[in-house]
């Protein structure tokens, strides 16, 4: 059977996803391919190049420069969504954040709601990587989490301030605004 | 479809909920003439807090639901044959919650859900009910599956979608996202338990095709009643609104390899094997798996559920390997598998009695009922301790 309702969604969210992609300078995003040829892509790959907080074996907190996390979108995703079966942490095996659990490949973005759009789940896991938001309850990591409640190291975040989405009148934008059909 | 006036036998009733509602209901439909057979459905055990608003006495705190029910109505009705699954229904194979008609006695938007799809794909006729303490209300709805019939979603909007309980990463173990218990009081719940079994009746008088789509509110508060009728939404998001046909399996799950189940849907006139594709109904294949310590990634094939339900080491490290939702699909194309996995038989992989096989090829799409068997396991967690369980899991 073919659902052509979701269908259309994987195609908007391949779309959307590539434009978000293309204005950004810190996100790369790879569709994985189908095994089912014509078909859109239901599953992504997507890099961040932008500094969240890593912990070296002997336990030092450290910047880190990127991360990687897998979505996928199952066949019901527009009536129910798993959470933690959507969005995989896919490293850095050590990073350090309240909400992720780098060696259970497990990065908690709270209430995703069934159909959520790709681009929503990229704001949100890059406003976490670079600690423009997280949440110390129910934490992932206690001991990140810990380390977030004191004052001193709250004091700079967030890591990286720059948006995900360059604003519009930059070059770039412009450029692909023009190329759009 | 069910036409006007047509009999209904309702000889095979699941209930799903053994709380609130479905502790009263259990009780009626045990006492119903025609019912032959009980299957009963609840996951969860009876706390001293449901004495006030549950039929159970305190003896019965601390048993799972079903059990407790099933000793009351052995002594309400001895010959009635009930079957008792404590499991969460959308866990459950499809097959094994077939029936002539489903009641649905449950909390929370997921559950329904998982309800509705049910009984749309096995076409069984499902009485819904509810209640809402907080308003003395109590809400009846009957969904007859059929072309052109609504469904639950039908009525749902974006906040219904939005508002389905979740579990997250970082509250595992513990109680989905929106706490699903109405804790409807004692009188509600057998009020909706009543209702409900009216309705039943009124199914068997032959009622089943005019009552569908039919919703009854009754408010407590006022003792007022309205009935409305469920339009069926054509952008609903329950895709295609079609019961389906499903034959059994040819075979026993232990016996077939993943490749004549593929050349059965050549057969079936799918189009050839190759480009015939297997989903199993309430599960999803794992492809590969992951090293919690030393971190590659290896390819497995199995169900999903056959793996969480056992732990498996690295053959490197001895560490724990996990999968993620990245290592999941939905359907398995047989010209992406590799001869070594084609081999593998379905219960290998995890597909269980009652299990529905869903094969779908250029040619259309056929639905394949994997058939019981005295001797075989009935559970995902019984099969993982053996077959799954074997290095022949692996990809």
């Amino acid at each position: 059977m073919y659902d052509h309702v979701f269908a259309a969604f994987l195609d908007r969210q391949l779309a959307d996803g590539t434009a978000l992609a293309a204005a950004s300078d810190i996100l790369e995003l790879l569709p994985v391919p189908e095994a089912f040829p014509g078909l859109p892509p239901s599953r992504y790959l997507a890099r961040f190049t932008c500094r969240g907080l890593i912990r070296e074996a002997g336990g030092q907190i450290c910047p880190g420069h990127e991360c990687q996390i897998g979505v996928c979108f199952p066949g019901d995703y527009l009536r129910r969504a798993v959470p933690g079966l959507i969005v995989t942490w896919l490293g850095p095996s050590n990073a350090f954040h309240p909400n992720i659990r780098a060696s259970a490949a497990a990065i908690c973005l709270g209430r995703l709601p069934a159909g959520t759009p790709l681009v929503d789940i990229l704001f949100q896991v890059w406003e976490l990587w670079t600690w423009n938001a997280f949440n110390l309850r129910d934490p992932l990591d206690a001991a990140a989490a810990a380390w977030a409640r004191v004052p001193a190291n709250r004091a700079g975040l967030p890591l990286d301030r720059r948006p995900l989405k360059r604003r519009p009148g930059d070059p770039a934008v412009v450029q692909h605004r023009a190329s759009s059909p | 479809m069910m036409g006007q006036g047509e009999a209904f036998a309702a000889r095979r009733v699941t209930l799903v909920g053994a709380g609130n509602i479905g502790s009263f209901a259990a009780g009626f439909v045990a006492r119903m003439s025609g019912v032959t057979r009980l299957t009963l459905v609840d996951p969860d055990r009876y706390s001293p807090e449901n004495v006030v608003g549950q039929d159970i006495t305190r003896q019965e705190v601390g048993l799972l639901k079903v059990e407790a029910q099933v000793r009351r109505l052995r002594r309400i009705n001895p010959a009635l044959d009930v079957e008792a699954i404590p499991e969460a229904v959308g866990d459950i194979a499809l097959g094994r919650l077939r029936a002539d008609v489903m009641l649905g006695c449950v909390d929370g938007r997921a559950a329904r859900q998982h309800l509705n799809e049910i009984a749309w794909r096995l076409g069984v006729p499902w009485i819904d009910a509810g209640v809402l303490p907080s308003q003395g209300l109590v809400r009846v709805s009957v969904f007859v599956p059929g072309r052109g019939r609504p469904c639950l979603e039908c009525g749902w909007h974006d906040a219904d979608y939005a508002a389905l309980e979740q579990v997250y990463a970082c509250r595992e173990g513990r109680p989905p996202s929106s706490a699903p218990s109405s804790r409807g009081t004692a009188p509600l719940g057998a009020l909706a338990a009543s209702l409900q079994g009216m309705v039943l009746g009124r199914m068997q008088a032959g009622e089943a095709a005019a009552l569908a789509g039919r919703q009854v509110v009754f408010d407590g508060t006022t003792c007022t009643a309205v009935t409305t009728r469920l339009p069926c939404n054509p952008d609903c998001r329950f895709p295609d609104h079609e019961p389906w046909t499903i034959r059994p399996l040819p075979a026993r799950a232990e016996t077939w390899p993943l490749a004549r189940l593929f050349q059965a849907g050549e057969e079936d006139g799918l189009g050839p094997a190759h480009a015939v594709s297997l989903s199993v109904h309430g599960s999803r294949f794992a492809t590969q798996a992951r090293c919690v310590t030393c971190g590659p990634v290896r390819p497995v094939l199995c169900l999903e559920r056959a793996w969480r339900t056992s732990v498996r080491a690295c053959g490197r490290c001895g560490g724990e390997r996990f999968v993620t939702g990245f290592d999941l699909t939905d359907r398995l194309r047989a010209s992406a598998l590799v001869p070594r996995q084609l081999s593998r038989s379905l219960q290998n992989l995890g597909i269980l009695p009652g299990d529905v096989l869903t094969l779908t090829g250029d040619g259309g799409t056929c639905h394949f009922e994997v058939g019981f068997d005295a001797g075989a396991g009935r559970s995902a967690a019984g099969l993982a301790g053996d077959d799954a369980a074997t290095p022949a899991a692996e990809g």
